[in-house]
């Protein structure tokens, strides 16, 4: 067993857990983890020497994340621009449960999206946010404040009819 | 927003956290994996706003033939290159901040790499041309499934060819399953007419450079088209080039390993203009058509071509650029290793904005609209718009609707309002064609279909000019079987349009 081989096997559910809840479908999810954990492999030798290699990890996958999000709005954009009466692909995206909160959770704009995440998500302070996301704590503090207000007023009518 | 409203939501995200702990998989195990996924896998449709732009130069002809595989040609040095002594370089702000900028994103030239990456173009010129640079056509030659052609079609002596005439001017035609395109921002369309009939006389098959011409450059097609330059950089690194920001200025460095060639090579489209960068002469190449972005090039050594990308005034941003400092590539990796790659970054999105304009016709003026046509014929709605685009060709927005209300829209640039632009919408049995010609619109037939006739046929004139804005329904009798419509003007000319 490898140092690698821990690192994957502790962090492969948490990393998921973001993936799944952030692009909105599993099997999306599953792949951003298996290529944010061959970018940490790849460079192992330094990712292993930082105080925390999992920080790193996240802040591959929240950024594969957000790239598959604007890859989709782009890739839906192509379409329309090149018309090309292509035929709708089916597919299982298989949307995590609760998808109505982590659906609200999406449309936050990035940081926001990000910040909250890792927040609900991992249970994370201040300071641990702002270091995934290489911003500073003060900038974390004003994206969470925003992003759980808007989640809120997204999801109040939901939360007046149960 | 009280607290117990918060404290509600908090409630709620802790049980969706709960739910989604519940529905995670077991732990799984990793799978040893010595290197990163091609890049050329389906999965990784990464810069399709990217290749939508190089669609936009090269016509939809390109996209819809399938791609010649096995060319490699990850770098192929160009013939022109010029020797020397001096080591490839990367330029980087060692410390940004000293500059007043900051570092923001590192764009991935392994992720940044599509399809046609794996297409092989030349650049060729005329032998007996003092500056065969001034003449060059870039050159190449993809496998095709099909035989379908995109735009107006020219007769090359028995073989049929078309025109993409926007936003860079160029030729195709298909020969014996091989798709060969010839483009030129210095020939018209008489001058590549010829060299296309003439290349085909002579039994050129897309190897080696067309008759009275010679080879000035080989590379990639990322080495002449703004958005992509660095998707054939043909060494080992996984970084091609760095963002950088200040309060009211983004701009992207990225240095390619090539000589003069490849140099002359990212001018051969563009509007240049000579500037001096870092002590060098250098160049700011401007992409009419394209969006707005801008390239700075220069060389900064014998093996080393410097490229900037902007959107935002290049003076100002050549004032930064003094600052830059060789470093070897060990180094400059190791500068980025903390630094996430980001492939979506704007600069690679190139031009989003403007091609946004075709999707969304709801957010350009009203006053931008240069002629506009709504019907509904045959239970078919059609909306099409034609917009004037300050400082870039004008573009055609083409929009259906049928009475189930399901929608299709397209759009395409027109270069001018001389030549023919024709978009098409179908459900595979009717059609509806839509376009900006020269003159008025005596009739229409699509080939080869049945009816070959169309009747309905709406046309509005585009101020200060004699062309029209069509749009045209085919008759719901039977299935298209052609794509090629054959369009009579008032004026006598005929115009075939492959769609």
């Amino acid at each position: 067993m490898t140092p690698f081989d821990d690192f994957y096997r502790g962090e492969y559910r948490p990393l998921l857990r973001i993936a799944w809840s952030l692009t909105g479908r599993k099997d999306l999810g599953e792949e951003l983890v298996q290529e944010a954990m061959v970018t940490v492999h790849e460079r192992w030798e330094s990712v292993r020497s930082y105080d925390r290699p999992g920080a790193y990890a996240r802040r591959v996958v929240l950024n594969a994340a957000t790239s598959a999000a604007r890859r989709r709005a782009a890739e839906k954009r192509a379409i329309q621009r090149l018309e090309v009466e292509a035929t709708p692909v089916r597919l299982a995206p298989e949307p995590p449960p609760d998808d109505e909160f982590w659906s609200a959770l999406r449309s936050l704009p990035e940081r926001q999206c990000q910040a909250v995440a890792l927040h609900y998500l991992e249970d994370r302070s201040i300071d641990d946010i702002a270091d995934v996301l290489d911003i500073a704590p003060n900038t974390v503090k004003v994206h969470l404040h925003r992003g759980r207000q808007t989640l809120a007023e997204t999801l109040r009518p939901q939360e007046d009819d149960r | 927003m009280t607290d117990h409203e918060l404290d509600i939501l908090d409630r709620r995200a802790a049980a969706a956290v709960a739910d989604l702990d519940r529905a995670l998989p077991d732990g799984a195990e990793w799978v040893p994996a010595h290197s990163p996924p091609p890049p050329d896998r389906s999965v990784r449709p990464l810069l399709l706003a990217a290749a939508v732009a190089i669609v936009a130069v090269l016509g939809l002809g390109l996209v819809m033939s399938r791609l010649g595989e096995g060319d490699d040609q990850s770098t192929v040095a160009g013939e022109g290159d010029v020797g020397g002594t001096d080591e490839f370089v990367r330029l980087t702000f060692l410390d940004p901040a000293a500059d007043a900028l900051a570092f923001t994103a590192a764009f991935d030239g392994i992720s940044a790499a599509t399809d046609q990456e794996q297409v092989t173009a030349t650049i060729q010129g005329p032998n007996n041309a003092d500056d065969p640079w001034t003449g060059a056509v870039q050159v190449f030659t993809t496998t095709s499934e099909g035989s379908e052609l995109y735009g107006e079609l020219v007769d090359l002596g028995g073989v049929n060819g078309s025109f993409v005439r926007a936003p860079i001017f160029g030729l195709q035609w298909i020969d014996d399953g091989r798709r060969h395109s010839l483009t030129s921002a210095a020939l018209d369309e008489t001058a590549l007419a010829a060299l296309a009939t003439e290349a085909i006389a002579s039994g050129w098959r897309g190897d080696g450079p067309l008759p009275g011409h010679r080879i000035l450059h080989t590379g990639g097609l990322g080495e002449t088209f703004p958005t992509l330059p660095y998707v054939s950089l043909g060494v080992d690194q996984a970084v091609a080039a760095v963002g950088y920001r200040s309060d009211d200025l983004a701009f992207a460095v990225g240095t390619v390993p090539g000589g003069e060639s490849r140099y002359r090579a990212l001018q051969v489209f563009g509007d240049t203009e000579a500037v001096q960068v870092r002590g060098r002469e250098g160049v700011i190449v401007r992409h009419p058509g394209v969006g707005d972005l801008v390239t700075i090039a220069w060389r900064e050594n014998d093996r080393t071509v410097a490229q900037v990308e902007t959107f935002d005034d290049p003076g100002r941003v050549i004032d930064h650029l003094d600052a830059l400092e060789p470093t070897e590539t060990a180094s400059f990796d190791e500068l980025l290793e903390m630094r996430q790659v980001d492939d979506e970054h704007r600069l690679l999105e190139i031009p989003a904005d403007e091609l946004d304009r075709f999707s969304d016709p709801d957010e350009t003026p009203p006053d931008e609209v240069m002629a506009e046509i709504s019907e509904t014929r045959q239970g078919f709605g059609a909306r099409a718009l034609l917009f004037r685009n300050e400082g870039q060709p004008p573009s055609l927005h083409f929009v259906t609707e049928d009475s189930s209300g399901g929608a299709s829209g397209t759009g395409a640039p027109v270069r001018d309002l001389e030549h023919a632009t024709v978009a098409r919408s179908s459900d595979g049995t009717r059609g509806i064609f839509a376009g900006v010609v020269p003159d008025a619109v005596g009739s229409i037939e699509v080939e080869g279909a049945d009816p070959a006739r169309i009747e309905d046929i709406e046309q509005v004139s585009i101020g200060g000019s004699d062309a029209v804005l069509f749009v045209a329904w085919s008759e719901a009798a039977a299935p298209l079987s052609s794509t090629v419509v054959r369009i009579t003007l008032a004026d006598g000319r005929v115009i075939r349009y492959a769609t």
